[in-house]
């Protein structure tokens, strides 16, 4: 028997012997993985439906009486609201501020340690520590540093006589962002670096060497042999700091709390203000449901890039 | 051997007759998970649940105190839980919400009106008339019981007030040859002349970050004072009004005028380091600045004085200071609401509370009049001051707008987020922000239909 396309098909009682056989032969695989499937259906898929439904609900836990079906009201306000859009905004700057510039610094990084030199060991171990410090940690004592009455960096840029008075670096609009972007790059790029050493030390010497004997500069080498062999963990990378920058609600909130005049409030923070501080599980739960599709479709956007690239793979 | 009775029909029965029985060993515990005995199967078991109100020595107090009562009440077994500042509103919602409240809690200052407005408080005006006729009321600042009046009820009773100042330095105001301001002009200026930017002096430190409490606090002092409040009479939102106005522009030209420039990304933390540090000359903040610096800064101490609570726009009337009233509530889906009521009125004993006080003194205010000439409260000057107001002056954003609880409880850090912060800052005018809070804020105030 052939489908139109001239392949052959099964017959169905044929089809049907051979599911019963494959499933008879995979019962107990079957039987293995449910306990796995029941938990991921308690935590994960079910958390997930009544998020989703939350999000087309007017509810608020102060307010359970006037819990109600409310349809789109709560993206149309959303879509109103001059606050989502400061925060969407600020969402934006700080994924391409931190995962551009971290990427930058992991890159120079991950270059300047693929090379022999004595004690690389402890310079790539030392380059870690960021990342591996707990975030909170780090946060707090960036606030710390960055404070302007107490904080070593005023102190210090004023010991040097490099400014007269302390810099008012979670204060003022741009420069809380400005913190909040140095502070992101510095916590990241260690993990940029590390895979882009990762990439590095799979490209096989004999490229560079043949590039140099056909007389490739270090640039066109760089340009035209080793970047394009890196990129396709660029983008995995790249990928996954944009989804965890735009999901960073720790770093805004303990560095300046969403301020000043919300100018570093990002969308996730938002939704938590919304959702755990005036308790409107609704609403604060819209923004989340907006701000995780703008998160699928980035990820779906990288994953065609990626697929595009992989003639370099 | 094993993949065959893997494939039996009997084996899959099995597994979800396990998955059966665990899901209702997990319900019938959540059941009974509240501890109730049933009758005549021993003493009563009560859940109170209350937040972590400061320091160890206290909290070992609050758990002493409840060993006491179990002790002397062999009828009512007490277990006490700590909920964690971070979350505590979060889990008594929840609990509520799965129809597993505790029998009582402690709570901030708006908790018993959210639970009343969901019906969850037991009302409690028989212990009220109790209260009433024995005297106890007659040892309470009036506002002190009359803030729990809810829909009819009496849904809560203050076990202490949570106190906020403004500091001064004596030695300085001294050396200038100013009186202590007593109204917001004498304020205003006391704050300019004792402003030095040549020495890094400033003349007033307060809270301005977003994100925090703590901003609220320095403002609601002066809407208090300008007669103002968050809800009327009636509990509709009043945040877009002229005496929100007058506090916002005169908080603005302090912090223009008088303050440190990092001011809008300052918490008390801040505030206290620079006061300890001796470079401001005023600092608002909360009661426990006063055993803090006696502790790290016992050179500055004696020169550290209270203001008096300034007379504003409102007049003296209107002239408050902020006090969050701390109330303890019974839930209504209790078991046991008599076991429940005695527990309260053991804890609300005058001899008991005494006990939580004096582990932390100057950490805890009391709710009694008659308790700010113990020498809890009297061994050290700001203490004493301190008490004095909490009892004579004190009031918070609640009071006397009950019927607007709800909504002020679900404020958030709203305020500091849309209205302070961004007027402190100089990103929007004062009239802008009070519009924005007024827009985002008011739907919080909806009420039962």
């Amino acid at each position: 028997m052939q489908d139109t396309m001239g392949n052959r098909t099964m017959s169905s009682p044929g089809k049907q012997r051979r599911r019963k056989s494959y499933l008879r032969r995979n019962t107990m695989a079957y039987w293995l993985i449910l306990p796995s499937l029941l938990f991921l259906l308690a935590i994960v898929f079910y958390p997930l439906a009544t998020g989703l439904a939350e999000g087309f609900r007017y509810h608020s836990r102060v307010q359970p009486w006037l819990t109600r079906f409310n349809g789109l009201e709560n993206y149309v306000t959303a879509f109103h609201d001059h606050q989502v859009w400061l925060a969407l905004r600020t969402s934006i700057v700080m994924v391409v501020g931190i995962v551009g510039l971290s990427y930058l610094l992991g890159l120079a990084s991950g270059l300047l340690l693929n090379k022999s030199f004595r004690l690389r060991g402890v310079y790539r171990a030392l380059i870690l520590v960021p990342w591996v410090v707990p975030p909170v940690v780090s946060y707090i004592s960036w606030q710390w540093m960055l404070n302007d009455q107490s904080g070593l960096i005023d102190l210090v840029l004023m010991k040097m006589h490099l400014v007269d008075s302390p810099v008012l670096w979670l204060s003022r609009p741009g420069l809380a962002m400005l913190s909040i972007v140095v502070v992101g790059v510095w916590s990241r790029f260690p993990f940029m670096m590390i895979t882009v050493l990762a990439a590095l030390s799979s490209i096989p010497d004999e490229l560079s060497e043949s590039a140099a004997l056909d007389g490739a500069s270090r640039f066109q080498t760089f340009r035209y042999i080793t970047f394009p062999l890196i990129l396709p963990v660029t983008v995995v990378a790249t990928l996954l700091q944009a989804i965890w920058t735009f999901n960073d609600f720790g770093l805004p909130f303990i560095l300046t709390g969403g301020g000043p005049a919300n100018s570093t409030t990002p969308l996730i923070l938002l939704s938590y203000k919304e959702a755990f501080q005036r308790f409107n599980i609704g609403y604060g739960t819209s923004l989340a449901i907006i701000s995780m599709t703008l998160m699928l479709f980035l990820g779906a956007l990288y994953l065609r890039m990626q697929k595009r690239q992989g003639v370099y793979e | 051997m094993l993949k065959e009775s893997l494939q039996r029909p009997r084996f899959a029965l099995a597994v979800l007759s396990s998955f059966a029985l665990l899901g209702a060993a997990a319900c019938s515990n959540g059941a009974t998970g509240d501890g109730q005995a049933k009758a005549g199967s021993g003493p009563v078991t009560l859940r109170y649940w209350d937040m972590q109100w400061g320091s160890a020595a206290f909290q070992n107090q609050i758990k002493a105190n409840v060993a006491e009562f179990n002790t002397s009440h062999p009828g009512i077994k007490v277990q006490f839980q700590q909920l964690s500042w971070g979350d505590y509103s979060q889990k008594l919602l929840s609990a509520v919400q799965a129809g597993n409240p505790p029998d009582m809690s402690g709570g901030d200052s708006g908790i018993p009106f959210t639970m009343a407005a969901q019906d969850q408080a037991l009302d409690i005006s028989d212990l009220f008339k109790q209260w009433e006729s024995d005297g106890t009321f007659a040892d309470m600042p009036q506002w002190a019981y009359n803030k729990w009046k809810f829909n009819g009820k009496d849904v809560g009773i203050t076990w202490q007030f949570d106190q906020r100042a403004i500091y001064y330095r004596k030695d300085l105001l001294k050396k200038a040859g100013l009186p202590v301001p007593t109204t917001w002009d004498q304020f205003m200026t006391t704050a300019q002349k004792l402003t030095n930017p040549s020495t890094g002096m400033i003349g007033l430190a307060i809270p301005g970050k977003q994100g925090t409490f703590d901003t609220d606090q320095f403002y609601m002092t002066l809407v208090l004072q300008a007669g103002g409040s968050l809800a009327d009479k009636d509990g509709k939102p009043s945040i877009d009004t002229p005496q929100q106005l007058a506090a916002l522009n005169f908080e603005k030209q302090l912090v223009d005028c008088c303050a440190a420039k990092g001011t809008p990304s300052w918490t008390f933390t801040e505030v206290l380091k620079q006061f300890e540090q001796g470079k401001a000359a005023m600092a608002f903040g909360p009661g426990f600045f006063a055993n803090d610096i006696t502790k790290n800064a016992p050179k500055l101490a004696p020169n550290v004085g209270v203001l008096p609570v300034l007379v504003g726009p409102g007049g003296q009337a209107a002239a408050h200071s902020v006090s969050f009233a701390n109330p303890w509530m019974i839930y209504k889906e209790t078991k046991h609401p008599e076991q429940a009521k005695e527990f309260l009125k053991w804890m609300m004993k005058k001899e008991n509370l005494r006990k939580l006080y004096a582990s932390e003194p100057g950490g805890k205010w009391p709710v009694y009049k008659s308790l700010i000439n113990d020498p809890i409260y009297t061994s050290n000057q700001m203490i004493q001051a301190l008490a004095k107001q909490s009892v004579e002056t004190g009031v918070d954003y609640w009071y006397p707008s009950n019927k607007g609880g709800v909504g002020i409880a679900s404020l958030g850090t709203g305020l500091a987020d849309t209205v302070i912060n961004p007027v402190i800052s100089g990103q929007r005018s004062a009239q802008d922000a009070l519009k924005d809070g007024a827009q985002k804020l008011a739907p919080l105030f909806q009420t039962q239909q």
